[in-house]
């Protein structure tokens, strides 16, 4: 039988592990299982291997002895056909073989819901927060772009605002002035 | 997939909306943004006692009541005026002039909310400024004229 062109080997190609000599794909083989399966990958190009042979042939290749050079040709092939095989597969049916897909949408639908529920929780939180209760200054007034400290002061700007709700100047006499602020014009 | 995520942000969406309603449209007028200005006058306190009415929270702002401002700051009031349990309010031009709400707690164990407007602006001959008062205080309506009416 003669020898597919594919796999000819090339007489100038390199070794593979330390050790190795550089052995060309027309090298004699190293063992019969070797040269078996030389056999075997070259029938697997003339498309003369049956399913069983062709699974024979892929334990083979992930052998260390699989490793040489001379199967670069067929392990190739090989992988190329198995991922084809793959995808042919997922085409016809999307949801099997699925499942890291599957994993990866209900993590990112847990991610969102929790992102919604923490959320929620925030703002159910701050529902029952006055805005005033956020600031953190307990005794403060700001008068023409100027900040007050001064608890005196801050309050007697709290009794004019107050007199001018009610209608009236500030006065001596809180109470008299706070009393106007019930009082109808 | 998609389905799932646009109803969970739709959610989001309407949780937001109702939180954002739940506050007082006033509260907005105490932020911050008239801290800076020549014309204005803020005043923020915590528990303070007036005679026998004890003020857990008071805030007051003085703007010119003139112009879209004045008018916002009235729209607010009257927005937070719909959920007063106790109110009394009088009228120029139309216009909300004064006003006096109580409001119910916002917790359960809250204390009541008061709100209080005044807009010279629209008085004539007074000086144009609008005045509106934020209090918290466990006293009722009827405890606040005690203490302060005539």
């Amino acid at each position: 039988m003669t020898v597919p062109p594919p796999f000819n080997c090339h007489a100038d190609e390199t070794s593979r592990s330390k050790g190795e000599t550089n052995r060309s794909k027309t090298e004699t083989p190293r063992s019969s299982a070797e040269a078996r399966y030389r056999i075997l990958a070259q029938r697997y190009f003339a498309a003369e291997t049956s399913a069983e042979d062709e699974a024979r042939l892929a334990r083979f290749l992930a052998t260390r002895e699989g490793q040489a050079a001379c199967f670069d040709e067929v392990r190739a092939a090989m992988s190329f056909a198995a991922v084809g095989r793959q995808l042919a597969r997922r085409d016809l049916n999307p949801k099997a073989g699925g499942s890291r897909l599957r994993r990866t949408r209900l993590r990112s639908a847990a991610a969102a819901a929790a992102a919604v529920a923490a959320c929620g929780l925030l703002i159910w939180a701050g529902r029952s927060v006055s805005p005033a209760e956020i600031d953190a200054e307990a005794c403060v007034a700001y008068v023409g772009g100027r900040k007050v400290t001064d608890r005196e002061a801050v309050v007697q700007q709290m009794r004019r605002s107050m007199a001018r709700v009610a209608g009236h100047e500030p006065a001596p006499g809180v109470e008299e002035q706070l009393g106007a602020m019930f009082a109808l014009d | 997939m998609k389905r799932t995520v646009f109803l969970l942000l739709f959610f989001l969406f309407a949780l937001l909306t109702a939180a954002a309603q739940a506050g007082l449209a006033v509260n907005a007028f105490f932020d911050g943004r008239y801290r800076q200005r020549s014309d204005a006058v803020e005043v923020l306190i915590r528990n303070k006692r007036l005679d026998r009415v004890t003020l857990q929270v008071f805030r007051s702002l003085t703007v010119p009541g003139e112009g879209a401002e004045g008018r916002a700051i009235e729209a607010a009031v009257l927005a937070d005026a719909a959920l007063a349990a106790e109110k009394e309010t009088g009228h120029r031009a139309g216009r909300l002039y004064y006003g006096f709400f109580r409001l119910p707690p916002a917790g359960k164990k809250g204390a009541s909310r008061f709100i209080f407007f005044r807009n010279d602006a629209l008085r004539p001959g007074s000086p144009p400024s609008l005045t509106l008062i934020y209090m918290e205080s466990a006293a009722s309506m009827e405890d606040m004229r005690r203490t302060f009416a005539r």
